[in-house]
């Protein structure tokens, strides 16, 4: 048999097939905007926690390289200079060699060590006149080697030569030296501020950061 | 139907695919990240290591150095003292160094000591430059280069932050001071100037027993070469210095209450009567003796002194002094024993070897001459009171006494006092020193090595720093040093 055609006025057969109802289409969403930003929100939050994870491991290295290179001058220097300035660090060096540019080639040659006539050693490229002051002589044959926060970077600055970067976006950084032992060790602290959130870190969190590095002063005579 | 089917196979391929992809990058950035991270500790702790390397090199430098401040009985070939004509002791090669001058040179490397089952190796080199000798003493200072060298492992590249680079300076497609490179590592290199230690570096030192007794002695320094520190080379109480230090061996100071303007130092040992300390008191010390033995050198000739005798340094230089083999002094108040002649010019040097004792008694004495030095080594025992002892230079450092190792089970005595006044440094690591008192005003100018050491009734002992710079050697101590960090 064959079918009949559908009156104008009918309701048609597959109606519930080709649409949503309104409540349909609330409730669908609905549930896709919760979801949506559900996942909206964990994106965020996951971009922020990766970035502030990242954010602590670069200055968590950065805290070791600054440490390091102060360690480095500290070993080896004659004289720590004023302890009490935050953010700046001076100490004075033997002149093993010409001061270096940061990229020099050929690579200094070091001096000669040389008799001080108070039973130690100086370096420098001339002898010691006779006549002249042994202390006096001996301020010529020294480097002061500085460290100092400026804007968002750290700078190191040995003698004339220009300043070279340490770290930079570390304006939230904090570096002091103080001395310790009878002034045979020096310790140095740096901390920062950690940007877990958003509201900024608390005191807790910042001590948190704290990075001490202890270094003897093998120049030091009194230390052996 | 089937058609309706195929499209969402097709769908669901599409985000399967666009899933795995989306987490494959992320895993590869975490792995990425994680991996940069643990280079950068790897390498970081490497560069650490290698100065540890460098300055294990350092020590191993200075112990091969310290063997030869010994006996050769001890370290057969070794050379027995540095000086001037001296090449650098200990069994390293003596190669000659980069810059020309010969010295010792060692390479040592020690597995497994690094990271990750890494070795280390340190490269030493030992030499002796011109311009570190002092020609006023003839004491050879030695100039340490050590490096130590430790292997970087993983992808040859430098991590995620370059200022890295400009501090840590790894070797990983180039050397910087050598062309090409075998393998990527870091090195450290450390140079070191070592200076020979005065047998007379302190007030006091006992191998043993240090006894001051209850006597309220008063030790403090002064430095005769400076100033500031003296007034025309001798002590002046308004310049009093603060190294009048002493230390033991043993573990037991006896302070007796005393006024010491120094540190104070036992072998894990107590301070008793410590009131009047100003400097440290230290629980860390030790130092081997190192015994005296029998001088070489010396003529054959003996000379006996039991009268009146000259013993004239004429001609006697430092590094030449007139030398005299003497078998015994025993003087009792019917002669004296004049060091120097009164017309031996300024600076002469000489040099006595007492095969048996030393005895000055009644108005007897042993008188050092003007301008002249002297070294006096004995094999017996020491006596010598009421005003024995004229040193008429008034430089503790101008009149040395050195006490010969005894035979084993044999017991070695030094005793002096008496005097208002005793000018001398005394070094007999084995023998019995006792230093007696000379009243309330004697004071004593000097140092004092001994096995036991006991100050009966001195009141005054000014230690001149200047002896730290004369003597025998009998150690080396680091006074510069520096990382070469080009």
């Amino acid at each position: 048999m064959m079918k009949s055609a559908p009156s104008p006025n009918s309701i048609p057969a597959a109606r519930g097939k080709d649409g949503f109802t309104l409540a349909e289409m609330m409730v669908s969403m609905a549930a896709f905007s919760m979801v949506s930003v559900a996942l909206l929100m964990a994106s965020t939050s996951l971009r922020r926690n990766a970035a502030a994870v990242t954010d602590y491991s670069s200055d968590h290295a950065d805290q070791m390289r600054l440490s390091d290179y102060i360690a480095m001058d500290l070993r080896r220097s004659i004289s720590v200079g004023t302890l009490s300035t935050p953010n700046n660090v001076s100490m004075v060096i033997p002149e093993y060699m010409p001061t270096p540019a940061p990229a020099a080639t050929p690579r200094p040659t070091p001096y000669m060590p040389q008799l001080d006539g108070q039973g130690g050693v100086y370096y420098s490229a001339l002898t010691k006149p006779s006549g002249t002051p042994v202390s006096l002589w001996l301020s010529n044959c020294t480097v002061t080697v500085s460290y100092y926060l400026s804007g968002e970077t750290i700078y190191r600055v040995e003698g004339g030569a220009p300043p070279i970067a340490l770290a930079d976006k570390v304006q939230d950084f904090a570096f002091t030296a103080s001395s310790a032992d009878n002034n045979k060790v020096i310790e140095t602290t740096i901390t920062f501020r950690p940007r877990f959130k958003s509201s900024g870190a608390s005191a807790d969190a910042i001590a948190a950061t704290t990075f001490r590095n202890r270094t003897l002063l093998r120049n030091n005579v009194s230390v052996y | 139907m089937q058609l309706s089917s195929s499209k969402s196979q097709g769908s669901i391929l599409v985000w399967t695919v666009l899933t795995i992809t989306t987490l494959s990058l992320l895993i590869a950035e975490v792995i990425r990240v994680v991996s940069i991270k643990y280079q950068n500790a790897f390498q970081s702790t490497q560069w650490q290591d290698a100065l540890l390397g460098a300055e294990s090199g350092i020590d191993l430098a200075i112990v091969e150095l310290r063997k030869g401040l010994y006996p050769a009985s001890i370290y057969g070939n070794m050379t027995p003292f540095p000086t001037i004509s001296d090449t650098p002791a200990g069994s390293w090669d003596g190669a000659p160094t980069a810059d020309g001058s010969t010295g010792g040179h060692e390479t040592i490397t020690i597995p497994n000591a690094g990271l990750a089952n890494t070795s280390v190796t340190v490269d030493v080199r030992v030499d002796k430059p011109s311009s570190i000798l002092d020609g006023s003493n003839g004491y050879q200072y030695y100039r340490i280069r050590s490096t130590g060298t430790l292997p970087i492992t993983g992808p040859a590249r430098v991590t995620d932050n370059k200022y890295d680079s400009n501090l840590r300076k790894l070797s990983l497609r180039w050397d910087r001071f050598a062309p090409g490179i075998a393998d990527p590592h870091v090195s450290r290199t450390i140079e070191a100037v070592v200076k020979p230690v005065s047998t007379f570096d302190l007030a006091i030192l006992s191998m043993t027993q240090l006894n001051l007794t209850d006597q309220n002695i008063v030790i403090d320094s002064y430095d005769s070469r400076v100033d500031t520190k003296s007034t025309g080379g001798l002590y002046d109480v308004t310049k009093r210095q603060q190294h009048g230090n002493i230390a033991t061996d043993g573990n037991l100071i006896n302070a007796g209450n005393a006024q010491i303007y120094g540190d104070v130092a036992t072998n894990s040992g107590t301070v008793t009567g410590t009131a009047g300390i100003t400097g440290q008191q230290r629980t860390d010390f030790y130092q081997p003796a190192i015994s005296q033995e029998t001088p070489t050198g010396f003529p054959g000739t003996v000379t006996t002194v039991d009268r009146n005798t000259t013993l004239s340094g004429a001609g006697g230089t430092q590094l030449s002094p007139v030398r005299y083999t003497v078998n015994s002094v025993a003087l009792n108040g019917n002669g004296n024993l004049t060091i120097g002649a009164p017309g031996d010019p300024a600076g002469s040097y000489v040099e006595i070897y007492v095969t048996g004792s030393i005895s000055v008694t009644g108005n007897s004495q042993i008188t050092l001459s003007p301008n002249v030095k002297a070294k006096i080594y004995f094999a017996g025992n020491v006596s010598v009171a009421g005003n024995g002892l004229v040193n008429s230079n008034n430089q503790p450092g101008d009149l040395q006494l050195y006490g010969i190792k005894p035979p084993d089970g044999v017991t070695q005595t030094v005793s002096l006092g008496g005097n208002a006044q005793l000018t001398a440094a005394v070094y007999a690591p084995d023998a019995n020193i006792t230093v007696n008192g000379g009243g309330s005003t004697g004071h004593i100018f000097g140092s004092f090595v001994g096995k036991t050491v006991v100050m009966n009734g001195v009141t005054n002992l000014h230690y001149d720093e200047a002896l730290s710079s004369g003597g025998r050697p009998t150690n080396y101590k680091i006074v510069s040093w520096f990382e070469d960090n080009r």
